[in-house]
């Protein structure tokens, strides 16, 4: 069953230009998805939409088959949500903000908030304008969690941690959620992050899904190609290929990105253009979206 | 110093709106103040107070503007970045503050210069308010400004912004009260001492630039007297952390847990209520600004100044539209800033009334003070007077009750035994055939019977009490040797007689009067909520709230004027307002209660219509733009301007 459903969604901003032109993809129970896209590829906008503070001009968002414009409350209540641009409101004490979303999520764990705060030494009567964005963040992250959602919507949500609280938080919390359950879709530049947590990668790009797969069968089917200068082809001739997603003109040669396994790669770049001496390896996320969205895709 | 950053100032990029609304608060004021002043009567010498007052209509708006809305950013973060000196930079906000200052500050003396000479030229009016003398006013009023600006920069100057809180708003609120003094000690003493504050001026810039350290700070050292300890590494300005804090920042679970006890249900809404107004309001300078200016507000329109002076309510109904006007000048930003309450799971219908609910609410108080104030001064004052003019004693009532003809025939007032008398009239606009009449007029070849056949009448209409012609007649009136008809004593002394009459209802005047300045508010503010929306532009949203500003301000201005030109009167307009507002309630089936019920149902159908558009308000970070007259971005830090996506 989906939890998280989008539908064609178009979004432009005041300029016009379509941040978001058709994206479709859903987010089944139970599953940890990880929002790739460079600066501006809508990431934001999506998980606002999907949170209903912003309206798509086309196509529909469903959260729990609900429409999050129509019925924000009901969504709201059962997503923690964390942005990167997220302020709490810097004159409550932590725990007036807890105790504000004690009041607003009816399931709202005291043990759980209390540990979290616990680990992340937050003082209970500091400001929030007194923290650090870093403990703001905390603070935050750890209201997103504690009424134990049903879904997770991160944006950025390790944004402004250091390393050590960052792995803390992916590591315990958001596991332990997703292991009682909750479904996450989170937006992150981290792509070790996205490794360790997510089990599938929806990569957003020229307002639309570049790629959506499961992040193990993405490293398995996936092959960078590299094919040296000077073996007479051209970007258009590589990019012709079936199965070639993108390709990038490097001082090295072609690098060339393939939703095939290397031998497979390496064949018809052989075969349809008569390369022999181009290398194809199995391709890590963070080379995958350089070579995709870097550029000259 | 770099003339083109300079420009690019805060307190120059927005001196514009200022020039405009600076001169038409010295008009608001100096209606006022005439107002006031003619009140008292036309012979009245010109005194200390006049001349305060005038000084404060001149210098007001320029020291709100230098004070509140331009000074707090010395530099933005990215000039603080470039390899300026911080001594470039601050001696350019300080020059660009002065020159907004003195920019407003011209605007508001011509608008003083031209109201003299209209005064003169168009009503012919010589007087110590309008006094052609106000140029020489603005001139000292410039030199208070420019050490106020000394003044202000002068402290922590090294910090790229003054930091908000408390202490300086109560330095801010003192400032301008210590240099209103100033302006009008020099306004006082000869234009050569003027001279004194800017030599202090000028010296104050020459000690603070050789104070300042090589480049601007963002946070200070040690605690200065703005503030309390704050940490320099990063966070927003007035980030501390206290020793409390501290200790108990390493509690087990368990402890924390229990420190953080559940609140009661109503403990915990007015929280979240408190919560949504303080995160969409510019603290504290918006409440500071908008409690006072609304509960005066209020307090106005519920005839508390008329009423307790005159016996009529007079400027109750000349200040609604600028009411209004304030009303949405407040409400710009607060849907702007939505995006910080969007994650939480609160109904937008509970976020715009925390928003905007509290300013009505303060209005509604202010009316009820003024109420309060009012009835007490009519309780203690004869409101069926005899005035004497023209060798005649006419018998006088509050206009409110008396009656409108539009065909501008007023019946005669007739008596039982056939005896009549044309009754006092006025156009409600000069010239046009609609008037406001008196019922109770006694004009001369009044009978002693007749004068107290109107007394009997004018009893049972405003104190709802019976007396007999008859007592009236023996009681009261006399006639004098030339005939005349005229009260025992000098005076008329009925209430005071009576001390159990009680002034009878005004009619159902508070909801029509909510329903003109809230309803005019939420039409203003409607098609601007529709905008909020990203597919916007900038101008558009910026201009659509412009218009309405631009149109409540219109109308105000228009009322202004009909009053300057005698077309229109503050006593007519107000007692023809109440006497429309009661004949209205009176023909509806039910009364007031239908009134009421009707006015609350039409404002909260318009409440309705302006809470629609604000439930499909899209609000992003770095949307929150300077927009209303008090507010200013509060972005998180770097954010203002930028449009995440």
């Amino acid at each position: 069953m989906s939890v998280l459903e989008f539908e064609g969604i178009h979004r432009s901003y005041r300029g016009g230009e379509d941040v978001l032109a058709g994206v479709e993809f859903a987010v089944k129970e139970g599953e940890v998805v990880g929002l790739l896209g460079k600066n501006g590829a809508g990431k934001t906008t999506l998980i606002r939409i999907a949170m209903g503070m912003l309206e798509p001009q086309r196509g529909s968002a469903r959260v729990f088959g609900l429409d999050p414009r129509e019925r924000p409350l009901e969504v709201k209540r059962r997503v923690g949500y964390v942005s990167e641009d997220q302020i709490l409101p810097p004159f409550l004490t932590v725990a007036e903000v807890v105790d504000i979303h004690r009041g607003l999520f009816p399931s709202w764990d005291d043990t759980m908030s209390g540990e979290l705060a616990s680990r992340f030494e937050l003082s209970p009567r500091a400001r929030i304008k007194n923290l650090s964005k870093g403990q703001a963040r905390q603070v935050a992250l750890m209201c997103a969690v504690s009424h134990r959602p049903e879904l997770l919507l991160l944006d950025e949500p390790a944004g402004g941690l250091d390393p050590a609280a960052r792995r803390e938080f992916l590591e315990t919390s958001i596991r332990l959620l997703n292991e009682e359950g909750t479904t996450i879709l989170f937006s992150s530049h981290y792509m070790q992050d996205v490794e360790r947590m997510a089990g599938r990668v929806v990569m957003l790009h020229d307002g639309g899904v570049l790629i959506d797969d499961e992040l193990d069968a993405l490293r398995e089917a996936h092959t960078l190609a590299l094919v040296p200068a000077g073996s007479g082809v051209t970007r258009e001739q590589v990019r012709g290929i079936a199965g070639c997603l993108g390709v990038r003109e490097r001082s090295d040669g072609l690098h060339a990105v393939f939703a095939l396994p290397p031998d497979e790669a390496c064949g018809r770049l052989e075969s349809e253009l008569g390369v022999g001496g181009a290398s194809c390896r199995s391709i890590a996320l963070e080379d995958m979206f350089i070579e995709l969205v870097g550029g000259q895709g | 110093m770099n003339w083109a950053r300079a420009r690019r100032d805060v307190a120059l990029r927005y001196v514009g709106r200022w020039m405009f609304v600076g001169p038409v608060l010295t008009l608001s004021m100096m209606g006022f103040i005439a107002f006031a002043r003619f009140s008292m009567g036309p012979d009245v010498e010109g005194s200390m107070l006049d001349l305060t007052l005038v000084v404060l209509a001149l210098w007001l708006p320029a020291a709100i503007y230098v004070c509140v809305t331009a000074t707090e950013r010395r530099c933005s973060r990215f000039d603080m970045e470039l390899p300026i000196s911080s001594r470039e930079l601050w001696t350019e906000h300080t020059v660009a503050l002065s020159i907004a200052g003195v920019l407003v500050l011209a605007a508001t003396t011509g608008m003083l210069l031209f109201l003299s000479w209209a005064a003169q030229a168009w009503v012919g009016l010589s007087s110590p308010v309008f006094e052609p003398t106000d140029l020489a006013l603005g001139l000292r009023a410039a030199a208070a400004l420019l050490l106020s600006v000394a003044l202000v920069q002068s402290v922590s100057p090294s910090l790229e912004r003054i930091p908000g809180g408390p202490r300086t708003v109560w330095s801010v609120i003192g400032g301008i009260a210590a240099f209103s003094v100033l302006g009008l000690a020099l306004a006082l003493l000869p234009l050569a001492v003027s001279v004194a504050p800017v030599a202090l001026a000028g010296w104050l810039v020459w000690r603070t630039l050789g104070r300042l350290p090589g480049t601007m700070v963002v946070a200070p050292l040690a605690p200065g007297w703005f503030s309390r300890e704050r940490r320099a590494d990063s966070g927003p300005p007035g980030a501390a952390v206290s020793q409390g804090d501290r200790e108990t920042a390493g509690l087990t679970p368990a402890e924390w847990t229990a420190s953080v006890p559940a609140r009661s249900a109503a403990r915990r809404l007015w929280v979240l209520f408190v919560t949504v107004f303080r995160s969409t309001t510019k603290m504290p300078i918006g409440p500071i600004l908008a409690v006072p200016m609304l509960l005066a507000a209020g307090f106005t329109t519920s005839g508390a100044f008329g009423g307790a002076v005159r016996g009529d309510d007079t400027i109750r109904f000349s200040l609604l539209f600028i009411i209004s006007y304030t009303f949405l000048a407040f409400s710009g930003l607060p849907p702007r800033k939505l995006y910080m309450l969007d994650a939480f799971p609160l109904p937008r219908r509970f976020i715009f009334a925390a928003m905007f609910v509290p300013y009505v609410a303060i209005l509604g108080l202010g009316y009820g003070a003024g109420r309060i104030v009012a009835d007490k001064g009519e309780r203690g004052r004869e409101l069926i007077t005899f005035i004497e003019r023209d060798d005649h004693y006419y018998l006088s009532a509050p206009l409110r009750n008396g009656a409108i003809s539009l065909d501008g025939s007023p019946p005669a007032a007739v008596a039982p035994w056939g005896e009549s008398h044309e009754v006092w009239s006025r156009p409600i606009w000069a010239g046009k055939t609609p008037v406001v009449h008196s019922l109770f007029s006694t004009p001369p070849g009044s009978s002693p019977e007749f004068v107290a056949w109107q007394i009997t009448r004018a009893a049972r209409e405003i104190y709802g009490a019976d007396i007999a012609a008859g007592e009236v007649l023996e009681r009261y009136l006399t006639t004098d040797d030339g005939g005349r008809v005229v009260p025992v004593g000098g005076e008329l002394t009925l209430a005071a007689d009576h001390p159990d009459w009680r002034v009878s209802s005004h009619g159902p005047i508070f909801p029509a009067v909510m329903l003109l300045v809230c309803g005019l508010w939420f039409v203003a503010l409607s098609p601007y909520l529709a905008t909020l929306r990203p597919r916007f532009t900038e101008t558009r949203k910026k201009g659509t709230f412009w218009w309405g500003m631009i149109a409540l301000m219109t109308l105000h201005v228009l009322q202004l004027a009909g009053f300057l030109t005698e077309n229109l009167d503050h006593w007519v307009l107000s007692g023809t307002s109440m006497i429309a507002v009661r004949a209205a309630a009176e023909r509806l089936p039910g009364g007031s209660v239908t009134f009421w019920v009707l006015c609350g149902a039409v404002l909260y159908g318009l409440y309705r219509m302006a809470e629609s558009r604000f439930l499909r308000v899209e609000s992003l970070p770095g949307d929150d733009m300077r927009l209303a007259l008090i507010e200013r971005p509060i972005g998180a830090a770097g954010q203002e301007g930028a449009y995440a996506r």
